[in-house]
Protein backbone atom coordinates (compact mmCIF):
# COMPACT_ATOMS: atom_id res chain seq x y z
CA UNK A 1 0.00 0.00 0.00
CA UNK A 2 1.59 3.51 -1.16
CA UNK A 3 2.05 5.97 2.08
CA UNK A 4 0.26 8.89 1.28
CA UNK A 5 2.06 11.96 2.98
CA UNK A 6 -0.74 14.58 2.92
CA UNK A 7 -2.85 12.34 4.97
CA UNK A 8 -0.22 10.74 7.21
CA UNK A 9 0.41 14.89 8.08
CA UNK A 10 -3.25 15.33 8.57
CA UNK A 11 -3.43 12.00 11.11
CA UNK A 12 -0.43 13.20 13.07
CA UNK A 13 -1.94 17.00 13.33
CA UNK A 14 -5.08 15.05 14.71
CA UNK A 15 -3.32 12.85 17.08
CA UNK A 16 -1.57 15.84 18.41
CA UNK A 17 -4.83 17.64 18.95
CA UNK A 18 -6.29 14.77 20.62
CA UNK A 19 -3.32 14.62 22.66
CA UNK A 20 -3.16 18.08 23.72
CA UNK A 21 -7.10 18.04 24.37
CA UNK A 22 -6.75 14.91 26.49
CA UNK A 23 -3.82 15.87 28.83
CA UNK A 24 -5.08 19.50 28.86
CA UNK A 25 -8.53 18.05 30.35
CA UNK A 26 -6.49 15.81 32.92
CA UNK A 27 -4.70 18.86 34.47
CA UNK A 28 -8.05 20.71 34.51
CA UNK A 29 -9.52 17.84 36.29
CA UNK A 30 -6.56 17.60 38.62
CA UNK A 31 -6.56 21.16 39.57
CA UNK A 32 -10.59 21.00 40.68
CA UNK A 33 -10.46 17.64 42.40
CA UNK A 34 -7.96 19.21 45.08
CA UNK A 35 -6.66 15.54 46.83
CA UNK A 36 -6.19 17.26 49.81
CA UNK A 37 -6.91 19.91 52.17
CA UNK A 38 -4.47 21.66 54.54
CA UNK A 39 -5.18 23.35 57.85
CA UNK A 40 -3.48 26.68 57.58
CA UNK A 41 -1.69 28.72 60.00
CA UNK A 42 -3.49 30.12 62.81
CA UNK A 43 -3.68 33.75 61.38
CA UNK A 44 -6.18 31.71 58.95
CA UNK A 45 -8.33 29.17 60.88
CA UNK A 46 -11.01 30.19 62.68
CA UNK A 47 -9.20 28.09 66.11
CA UNK A 48 -5.88 28.25 67.53
CA UNK A 49 -5.96 25.28 68.87
CA UNK A 50 -8.24 22.46 68.26
CA UNK A 51 -9.50 22.63 72.17
CA UNK A 52 -11.48 25.78 70.94
CA UNK A 53 -12.84 24.65 67.69
CA UNK A 54 -16.06 25.55 66.64
CA UNK A 55 -19.28 23.23 67.74
CA UNK A 56 -22.06 21.66 65.56
CA UNK A 57 -24.59 22.94 65.20
CA UNK A 58 -23.90 26.30 64.89
CA UNK A 59 -25.46 28.18 68.53
CA UNK A 60 -25.73 31.80 68.29
CA UNK A 61 -22.21 32.23 69.13
CA UNK A 62 -20.83 29.77 66.59
CA UNK A 63 -22.48 32.24 64.14
CA UNK A 64 -20.93 35.00 65.87
CA UNK A 65 -17.38 33.49 65.48
CA UNK A 66 -17.71 32.28 62.08
CA UNK A 67 -19.04 35.35 60.58
CA UNK A 68 -16.29 37.09 62.61
CA UNK A 69 -13.65 35.24 60.70
CA UNK A 70 -15.59 35.80 57.41
CA UNK A 71 -16.44 39.22 57.58
CA UNK A 72 -11.98 39.53 58.16
CA UNK A 73 -11.43 37.45 54.96
CA UNK A 74 -10.20 34.67 56.88
CA UNK A 75 -7.43 36.90 58.46
CA UNK A 76 -7.77 36.62 62.52
CA UNK A 77 -5.31 39.49 62.54
CA UNK A 78 -7.89 41.65 61.50
CA UNK A 79 -10.20 41.26 64.75
CA UNK A 80 -11.00 44.16 66.43
CA UNK A 81 -9.20 46.23 63.77
CA UNK A 82 -11.93 46.01 60.93
CA UNK A 83 -14.10 44.56 58.41
CA UNK A 84 -12.74 43.54 55.07
CA UNK A 85 -15.40 41.74 53.80
CA UNK A 86 -18.47 43.89 53.71
CA UNK A 87 -20.66 41.11 51.87
CA UNK A 88 -19.63 38.49 53.92
CA UNK A 89 -22.50 37.41 55.94
CA UNK A 90 -25.07 38.18 53.38
CA UNK A 91 -22.92 35.32 51.13
CA UNK A 92 -22.07 33.15 53.89
CA UNK A 93 -25.49 33.33 55.20
CA UNK A 94 -26.86 30.03 53.34
CA UNK A 95 -23.76 27.95 54.86
CA UNK A 96 -24.26 29.29 58.29
CA UNK A 97 -27.73 28.45 57.94
CA UNK A 98 -27.34 24.50 56.81
CA UNK A 99 -24.48 24.47 59.58
CA UNK A 100 -26.96 25.40 62.52
CA UNK A 101 -29.02 21.84 61.69
CA UNK A 102 -28.01 18.49 62.99
CA UNK A 103 -25.80 17.36 60.30
CA UNK A 104 -24.26 13.96 59.25
CA UNK A 105 -21.84 13.32 56.69
CA UNK A 106 -24.25 11.82 53.99
CA UNK A 107 -25.90 15.27 54.18
CA UNK A 108 -22.49 16.88 52.89
CA UNK A 109 -23.66 14.62 49.79
CA UNK A 110 -26.91 15.97 49.14
CA UNK A 111 -29.08 18.17 47.48
CA UNK A 112 -29.17 21.21 50.02
CA UNK A 113 -25.03 20.67 50.41
CA UNK A 114 -24.53 21.03 46.90
CA UNK A 115 -26.39 24.58 46.65
CA UNK A 116 -24.27 26.05 49.05
CA UNK A 117 -20.81 24.25 48.90
CA UNK A 118 -18.82 24.24 45.40
CA UNK A 119 -16.31 21.42 45.95
CA UNK A 120 -16.47 18.44 47.98
CA UNK A 121 -16.44 16.33 50.12
CA UNK A 122 -12.58 15.89 50.39
CA UNK A 123 -11.11 13.15 53.17
CA UNK A 124 -7.38 13.73 53.58
CA UNK A 125 -6.93 16.47 55.32
CA UNK A 126 -3.27 17.63 56.36
CA UNK A 127 -2.79 19.21 59.94
CA UNK A 128 0.83 19.54 61.01
CA UNK A 129 -0.73 19.85 64.49
CA UNK A 130 -1.54 15.89 64.26
CA UNK A 131 0.34 13.75 65.96
CA UNK A 132 -0.71 11.49 63.28
CA UNK A 133 -2.54 11.71 60.29
CA UNK A 134 -6.02 12.43 60.34
CA UNK A 135 -8.61 9.46 59.57
CA UNK A 136 -10.63 9.62 56.81
CA UNK A 137 -13.86 8.37 58.77
CA UNK A 138 -13.37 10.87 61.01
CA UNK A 139 -12.95 14.17 59.08
CA UNK A 140 -14.37 15.82 55.94
CA UNK A 141 -14.37 19.17 54.31
CA UNK A 142 -16.11 21.23 51.68
CA UNK A 143 -15.49 24.32 50.11
CA UNK A 144 -17.19 27.36 49.49
CA UNK A 145 -14.99 30.39 47.51
CA UNK A 146 -11.71 31.06 49.27
CA UNK A 147 -12.31 28.71 52.21
CA UNK A 148 -12.36 25.06 53.61
CA UNK A 149 -14.97 23.93 55.82
CA UNK A 150 -13.42 21.10 57.60
CA UNK A 151 -15.67 19.09 59.88
CA UNK A 152 -15.09 16.16 62.71
CA UNK A 153 -17.10 13.34 63.37
CA UNK A 154 -15.04 11.45 65.44
CA UNK A 155 -17.23 9.09 66.90
CA UNK A 156 -20.05 8.65 64.05
CA UNK A 157 -21.31 10.03 61.03
CA UNK A 158 -22.69 12.77 63.22
CA UNK A 159 -20.91 16.64 62.66
CA UNK A 160 -19.35 17.64 66.02
CA UNK A 161 -16.75 20.19 65.05
CA UNK A 162 -16.25 22.35 62.49
CA UNK A 163 -13.08 24.49 61.43
CA UNK A 164 -12.51 26.81 58.64
CA UNK A 165 -9.61 27.85 56.89
CA UNK A 166 -8.62 29.80 53.64
CA UNK A 167 -7.65 27.98 51.14
CA UNK A 168 -4.17 28.20 49.97
CA UNK A 169 -3.97 29.53 46.39
CA UNK A 170 -1.84 31.90 43.91
CA UNK A 171 -4.92 33.85 43.16
CA UNK A 172 -5.74 36.63 45.60
CA UNK A 173 -8.39 35.75 48.12
CA UNK A 174 -11.95 37.00 46.86
CA UNK B 1 -3.24 59.02 73.01
CA UNK B 2 -2.12 61.64 70.14
CA UNK B 3 0.26 63.09 72.26
CA UNK B 4 1.26 59.47 73.60
CA UNK B 5 2.51 58.89 70.15
CA UNK B 6 3.56 62.32 69.80
CA UNK B 7 5.94 62.00 72.88
CA UNK B 8 7.54 58.11 71.22
CA UNK B 9 7.66 59.78 67.90
CA UNK B 10 9.55 62.88 69.49
CA UNK B 11 11.93 60.52 71.47
CA UNK B 12 14.01 59.12 67.98
CA UNK B 13 13.31 61.94 65.54
CA UNK B 14 12.67 65.31 65.07
CA UNK B 15 8.95 65.91 64.26
CA UNK B 16 7.02 68.79 62.61
CA UNK B 17 3.40 68.87 61.42
CA UNK B 18 2.36 68.61 57.81
CA UNK B 19 -1.23 68.83 58.63
CA UNK B 20 -3.87 68.40 61.41
CA UNK B 21 -7.83 68.10 61.88
CA UNK B 22 -9.87 67.81 64.65
CA UNK B 23 -13.81 67.13 63.69
CA UNK B 24 -16.93 65.08 65.33
CA UNK B 25 -17.34 64.21 61.61
CA UNK B 26 -14.40 62.06 61.14
CA UNK B 27 -16.31 58.99 61.94
CA UNK B 28 -13.73 57.97 64.54
CA UNK B 29 -14.80 58.95 68.03
CA UNK B 30 -13.15 56.17 69.70
CA UNK B 31 -9.73 58.08 71.85
CA UNK B 32 -8.76 54.66 73.44
CA UNK B 33 -8.12 53.14 69.94
CA UNK B 34 -5.11 55.06 68.11
CA UNK B 35 -4.63 53.88 64.30
CA UNK B 36 -1.43 54.81 63.12
CA UNK B 37 -0.38 54.53 59.09
CA UNK B 38 2.56 54.29 58.11
CA UNK B 39 3.41 55.21 53.90
CA UNK B 40 5.00 53.68 51.14
CA UNK B 41 8.87 52.63 51.39
CA UNK B 42 8.82 50.79 47.92
CA UNK B 43 12.00 49.01 49.24
CA UNK B 44 14.26 47.28 46.25
CA UNK B 45 17.63 45.42 45.76
CA UNK B 46 20.53 46.78 46.75
CA UNK B 47 22.01 45.24 43.59
CA UNK B 48 18.99 46.50 41.59
CA UNK B 49 18.92 50.06 43.11
CA UNK B 50 22.94 50.92 42.01
CA UNK B 51 22.38 49.14 38.38
CA UNK B 52 18.96 51.29 38.11
CA UNK B 53 20.55 54.69 39.03
CA UNK B 54 17.53 55.24 40.54
CA UNK B 55 17.67 59.08 42.14
CA UNK B 56 14.76 58.12 45.19
CA UNK B 57 14.94 55.10 46.66
CA UNK B 58 13.42 54.42 50.53
CA UNK B 59 13.88 57.45 52.82
CA UNK B 60 15.50 57.61 56.45
CA UNK B 61 15.49 53.53 56.77
CA UNK B 62 17.15 53.54 60.17
CA UNK B 63 14.90 56.07 61.37
CA UNK B 64 11.72 53.98 60.34
CA UNK B 65 13.15 51.29 62.20
CA UNK B 66 13.58 53.02 65.46
CA UNK B 67 10.20 54.73 64.76
CA UNK B 68 8.77 50.80 64.32
CA UNK B 69 10.53 50.06 67.48
CA UNK B 70 9.10 53.10 69.58
CA UNK B 71 5.45 52.27 68.36
CA UNK B 72 5.95 49.10 69.55
CA UNK B 73 6.84 50.40 72.84
CA UNK B 74 3.74 52.36 72.79
CA UNK B 75 1.34 49.33 71.89
CA UNK B 76 3.04 47.36 74.27
CA UNK B 77 2.49 49.58 77.10
CA UNK B 78 -0.98 51.21 76.39
CA UNK B 79 -3.07 51.64 79.19
CA UNK B 80 -5.68 48.90 80.11
CA UNK B 81 -8.81 49.22 77.78
CA UNK B 82 -6.59 51.44 75.05
CA UNK B 83 -5.28 50.02 72.05
CA UNK B 84 -2.68 50.83 69.23
CA UNK B 85 -3.01 49.48 65.80
CA UNK B 86 -0.49 49.98 63.17
CA UNK B 87 -1.00 49.71 60.05
CA UNK B 88 1.35 49.74 56.36
CA UNK B 89 -0.87 51.66 53.47
CA UNK B 90 0.96 49.49 50.75
CA UNK B 91 4.25 49.49 48.46
CA UNK B 92 6.07 48.09 51.16
CA UNK B 93 8.10 46.58 48.66
CA UNK B 94 8.56 47.93 45.19
CA UNK B 95 8.40 44.30 42.70
CA UNK B 96 7.48 46.68 39.78
CA UNK B 97 11.03 48.36 39.33
CA UNK B 98 12.70 45.47 40.46
CA UNK B 99 12.15 43.16 37.61
CA UNK B 100 10.12 43.88 34.52
CA UNK B 101 8.14 40.30 35.12
CA UNK B 102 7.12 38.29 38.96
CA UNK B 103 7.86 34.70 38.36
CA UNK B 104 6.32 32.87 40.62
CA UNK B 105 9.22 30.41 40.93
CA UNK B 106 11.41 32.85 42.03
CA UNK B 107 11.56 34.80 45.10
CA UNK B 108 11.80 38.31 43.92
CA UNK B 109 10.11 39.40 47.14
CA UNK B 110 12.82 37.52 49.28
CA UNK B 111 15.77 38.88 46.97
CA UNK B 112 14.89 42.70 47.99
CA UNK B 113 13.81 41.85 51.39
CA UNK B 114 16.74 40.20 52.12
CA UNK B 115 18.93 43.09 51.86
CA UNK B 116 16.25 45.32 54.82
CA UNK B 117 16.41 42.49 57.13
CA UNK B 118 16.05 45.31 60.57
CA UNK B 119 13.28 47.52 58.93
CA UNK B 120 11.82 43.98 57.29
CA UNK B 121 11.83 42.07 60.88
CA UNK B 122 10.50 45.39 62.64
CA UNK B 123 7.44 45.46 60.30
CA UNK B 124 6.38 42.07 60.71
CA UNK B 125 7.54 41.69 64.38
CA UNK B 126 4.60 39.80 66.15
CA UNK B 127 4.12 42.30 68.85
CA UNK B 128 3.97 45.49 66.73
CA UNK B 129 1.00 43.22 64.96
CA UNK B 130 0.79 45.34 62.03
CA UNK B 131 -1.97 45.23 59.24
CA UNK B 132 0.07 45.28 55.95
CA UNK B 133 -1.88 46.37 52.90
CA UNK B 134 -1.28 45.36 49.15
CA UNK B 135 -0.06 48.52 46.80
CA UNK B 136 0.10 48.35 43.02
CA UNK B 137 3.77 48.00 43.26
CA UNK B 138 3.55 44.95 45.55
CA UNK B 139 0.11 43.43 44.71
CA UNK B 140 1.91 40.32 43.11
CA UNK B 141 3.12 39.35 46.45
CA UNK B 142 -0.24 37.18 46.81
CA UNK B 143 1.39 34.92 44.59
CA UNK B 144 3.64 34.21 48.38
CA UNK B 145 2.03 32.46 50.75
CA UNK B 146 4.08 34.41 53.30
CA UNK B 147 2.66 37.17 52.29
CA UNK B 148 -1.23 36.24 52.32
CA UNK B 149 -2.07 38.14 55.39
CA UNK B 150 -1.57 40.89 53.10
CA UNK B 151 -5.03 43.05 53.04
CA UNK B 152 -6.61 45.01 49.83
CA UNK B 153 -9.14 47.30 52.73
CA UNK B 154 -10.16 47.23 55.83
CA UNK B 155 -13.14 49.60 57.16
CA UNK B 156 -13.75 50.53 60.56
CA UNK B 157 -14.80 50.86 63.35
CA UNK B 158 -16.24 47.27 62.63
CA UNK B 159 -19.78 47.89 64.50
CA UNK B 160 -20.56 50.78 62.13
CA UNK B 161 -17.78 51.69 59.47
CA UNK B 162 -17.26 55.13 59.06
CA UNK B 163 -13.34 54.88 57.67
CA UNK B 164 -12.30 52.99 54.57
CA UNK B 165 -8.80 52.54 54.12
CA UNK B 166 -7.08 51.35 51.00
CA UNK B 167 -3.86 51.56 49.35
CA UNK B 168 -5.42 54.52 47.16
CA UNK B 169 -3.92 53.60 43.40
CA UNK B 170 -8.09 52.03 43.27
CA UNK B 171 -8.53 56.43 42.51
CA UNK B 172 -5.86 56.68 40.28
CA UNK B 173 -7.28 53.92 37.82
CA UNK B 174 -10.52 55.24 38.43
CA UNK B 175 -9.10 58.89 36.84
CA UNK B 176 -6.83 57.30 34.31
CA UNK B 177 -8.51 54.18 33.37
CA UNK B 178 -12.29 55.09 32.49
CA UNK B 179 -12.33 51.75 30.79
CA UNK B 180 -11.98 49.55 33.84
CA UNK B 181 -14.11 51.48 35.86
CA UNK B 182 -16.59 49.25 36.52
CA UNK B 183 -14.46 46.53 36.83
CA UNK B 184 -11.88 47.90 39.68
CA UNK B 185 -14.35 48.38 42.55
CA UNK B 186 -16.05 45.53 41.84
CA UNK B 187 -12.90 43.73 42.05
CA UNK B 188 -11.92 45.38 45.40
CA UNK B 189 -15.18 45.75 46.82
CA UNK B 190 -17.99 43.04 45.61
CA UNK B 191 -15.65 40.12 46.58
CA UNK B 192 -19.11 37.77 45.73
CA UNK B 193 -17.94 37.67 41.85
CA UNK B 194 -16.16 35.00 41.22
CA UNK B 195 -14.76 35.07 38.60
CA UNK B 196 -11.61 37.25 38.68
CA UNK B 197 -13.08 40.81 36.45
CA UNK B 198 -9.38 41.62 35.70
CA UNK B 199 -5.87 39.84 35.20
CA UNK B 200 -2.93 41.21 37.22
CA UNK B 201 -0.64 41.09 35.12
CA UNK B 202 -3.16 43.56 32.77
CA UNK B 203 -3.50 45.64 35.86
CA UNK B 204 0.76 45.84 35.85
CA UNK B 205 0.54 46.48 32.33
CA UNK B 206 -1.86 49.34 31.83
CA UNK B 207 -0.84 50.99 35.12
CA UNK B 208 2.84 50.68 35.70
CA UNK B 209 5.03 53.59 34.72
CA UNK B 210 8.66 53.21 33.73
CA UNK B 211 9.97 51.37 35.84
CA UNK B 212 13.82 52.44 34.85
CA UNK B 213 12.94 56.30 35.01
CA UNK B 214 15.38 57.05 37.00
CA UNK B 215 13.93 60.97 38.48
CA UNK B 216 10.44 60.02 40.13
CA UNK B 217 8.12 57.41 40.68
CA UNK B 218 4.87 59.21 41.47
CA UNK B 219 5.75 63.12 42.53
CA UNK B 220 7.72 64.94 39.35
CA UNK B 221 8.10 67.60 41.42
CA UNK B 222 8.99 67.60 45.68
CA UNK B 223 5.29 67.69 46.81
CA UNK B 224 4.37 70.67 48.78
CA UNK B 225 3.25 70.02 52.26
CA UNK B 226 2.73 73.30 54.04
CA UNK B 227 5.23 75.08 56.58
CA UNK B 228 6.04 72.38 58.60
CA UNK B 229 6.21 73.61 62.04
CA UNK B 230 7.88 71.70 64.99
CA UNK B 231 5.27 70.59 67.14
CA UNK B 232 6.74 72.32 70.68
CA UNK B 233 3.26 73.89 71.28
CA UNK B 234 -0.35 72.35 71.06
CA UNK B 235 -1.28 70.80 68.07
CA UNK B 236 -4.21 73.35 66.44
CA UNK B 237 -7.17 71.43 65.62
CA UNK B 238 -7.06 72.44 62.21
CA UNK B 239 -3.63 73.41 60.72
CA UNK B 240 -3.15 72.98 56.59
CA UNK B 241 -5.75 71.40 55.69
CA UNK B 242 -6.63 71.12 51.86
CA UNK B 243 -10.65 72.64 51.01
CA UNK B 244 -11.78 71.05 48.43
CA UNK B 245 -13.43 73.55 45.87
CA UNK B 246 -11.04 76.80 47.25
CA UNK B 247 -8.73 78.19 44.61
CA UNK B 248 -5.43 76.20 44.37
CA UNK B 249 -6.17 73.61 47.42
CA UNK B 250 -4.58 70.19 46.54
CA UNK B 251 -7.12 67.68 45.97
CA UNK B 252 -5.51 64.68 44.04
CA UNK B 253 -7.93 61.52 44.53
CA UNK B 254 -10.15 63.16 47.02
CA UNK B 255 -13.09 63.27 44.42
CA UNK B 256 -12.41 59.42 43.55
CA UNK B 257 -12.07 58.84 47.29
CA UNK B 258 -15.51 60.58 47.98
CA UNK B 259 -17.24 59.05 44.97
CA UNK B 260 -16.42 55.47 46.29
CA UNK B 261 -17.22 56.46 49.54
CA UNK B 262 -20.87 57.29 48.41
CA UNK B 263 -20.64 54.03 46.39
CA UNK B 264 -20.08 52.10 49.08
CA UNK B 265 -22.29 54.00 51.33
CA UNK B 266 -25.18 53.45 48.84
CA UNK B 267 -24.54 49.73 47.92
CA UNK B 268 -24.57 48.91 52.01
CA UNK B 269 -26.48 51.42 53.70
CA UNK B 270 -23.37 52.60 55.45
CA UNK B 271 -21.95 55.86 56.79
CA UNK B 272 -18.36 56.09 55.28
CA UNK B 273 -16.96 59.68 55.74
CA UNK B 274 -13.58 59.25 55.89
CA UNK B 275 -10.92 57.52 53.80
CA UNK B 276 -7.12 56.80 54.85
CA UNK B 277 -4.89 56.15 51.53
CA UNK B 278 -1.16 56.29 50.68
CA UNK B 279 0.12 56.05 47.31
CA UNK B 280 0.49 59.45 45.89
CA UNK B 281 3.44 60.33 48.43
CA UNK B 282 2.22 63.40 49.05
CA UNK B 283 1.11 64.23 51.96
CA UNK B 284 -2.18 65.62 53.24
CA UNK B 285 -5.90 66.33 54.65
CA UNK B 286 -8.32 67.31 52.08
CA UNK B 287 -11.91 68.23 53.17
CA UNK B 288 -15.20 69.11 52.00
CA UNK B 289 -18.47 69.87 53.96
CA UNK B 290 -21.67 68.72 51.90
CA UNK B 291 -24.95 69.21 53.48
CA UNK B 292 -23.74 69.14 57.14
CA UNK B 293 -21.83 66.10 56.08
CA UNK B 294 -17.90 66.47 56.49
CA UNK B 295 -15.77 64.05 53.59
CA UNK B 296 -12.19 63.63 54.33
CA UNK B 297 -9.19 62.11 52.50
CA UNK B 298 -6.05 61.74 54.88
CA UNK B 299 -3.08 60.83 52.09
CA UNK B 300 -0.88 59.63 54.81
CA UNK B 301 2.37 60.87 52.49
CA UNK B 302 5.52 58.16 52.02
CA UNK B 303 8.97 57.19 52.66
CA UNK B 304 9.93 57.80 49.07
CA UNK B 305 10.83 61.13 47.34
CA UNK B 306 10.87 64.55 48.57
CA UNK B 307 8.50 67.00 49.76
CA UNK B 308 8.95 70.53 50.34
CA UNK B 309 7.89 73.44 52.97
CA UNK B 310 7.17 76.68 51.82
CA UNK B 311 9.86 78.89 51.05
CA UNK B 312 12.06 75.98 52.82
CA UNK B 313 14.78 73.86 51.58
CA UNK B 314 13.37 70.66 50.37
CA UNK B 315 13.52 67.47 52.63
CA UNK B 316 12.85 63.36 52.22
CA UNK B 317 9.34 62.02 52.28
CA UNK B 318 9.57 60.14 55.99
CA UNK B 319 5.65 60.67 57.12
CA UNK B 320 3.41 58.95 59.77
CA UNK B 321 -0.06 59.69 60.25
CA UNK B 322 -2.80 58.86 63.22
CA UNK B 323 -6.33 58.88 63.96
CA UNK B 324 -8.03 59.03 67.38
CA UNK B 325 -11.14 60.13 69.15
CA UNK B 326 -11.83 62.53 65.46
CA UNK B 327 -8.60 63.68 65.14
CA UNK B 328 -6.28 63.37 62.36
CA UNK B 329 -2.46 64.16 61.87
CA UNK B 330 0.34 63.72 60.08
CA UNK B 331 3.62 64.12 60.61
CA UNK B 332 6.93 64.67 58.87
CA UNK B 333 10.06 62.51 60.85
CA UNK B 334 14.09 63.42 60.71
CA UNK B 335 16.60 61.90 62.16
CA UNK B 336 17.91 63.29 65.72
Amino acid sequence: MRSNPRRERTCSVLIGVILVVFFSGCGTWRTLQQPYVVVREAQFRTEKTSSDRVGLPLDESGRLRVLQYLKAEGNTRLYGKGIADLEAEKRYAPVVQLLSHALTTDDLKGAEAKKVFQAGPVYQVIDARERFALSDTQVVAMKTGSYWWIFYHPTSKKLEQLLVTRDISTKPLR
Amino acid sequence: MHDGLLSALQTVAEVSLVSSLKDDRLGFPNNKDLRVFIPDLHLISEARRTAGHFRFATNNEDLLVKVLGALKKLKLEAAEGEQVNVTHLGDVLDLWREVPHVKHNEDTAAQITNDHAALMNALRDPDLDATIFFGNHDFELYKWASYAGLVRRVLFPEEDPRVLVVHGDLFDWLEALPDLIQQIPVYLFAPNVESTPIELGEMREKTMPDPNNTEHIKCATPALVGALPGVEDRVPEEFNVQHAGTAGAYTLLFEQAVATAKAINSEHDLKISTVVIGHTHHARIVRRTEADKLFTLIDCGAWIEDCISEGKHQQPNSQVAALCGNEARIYQLRPR
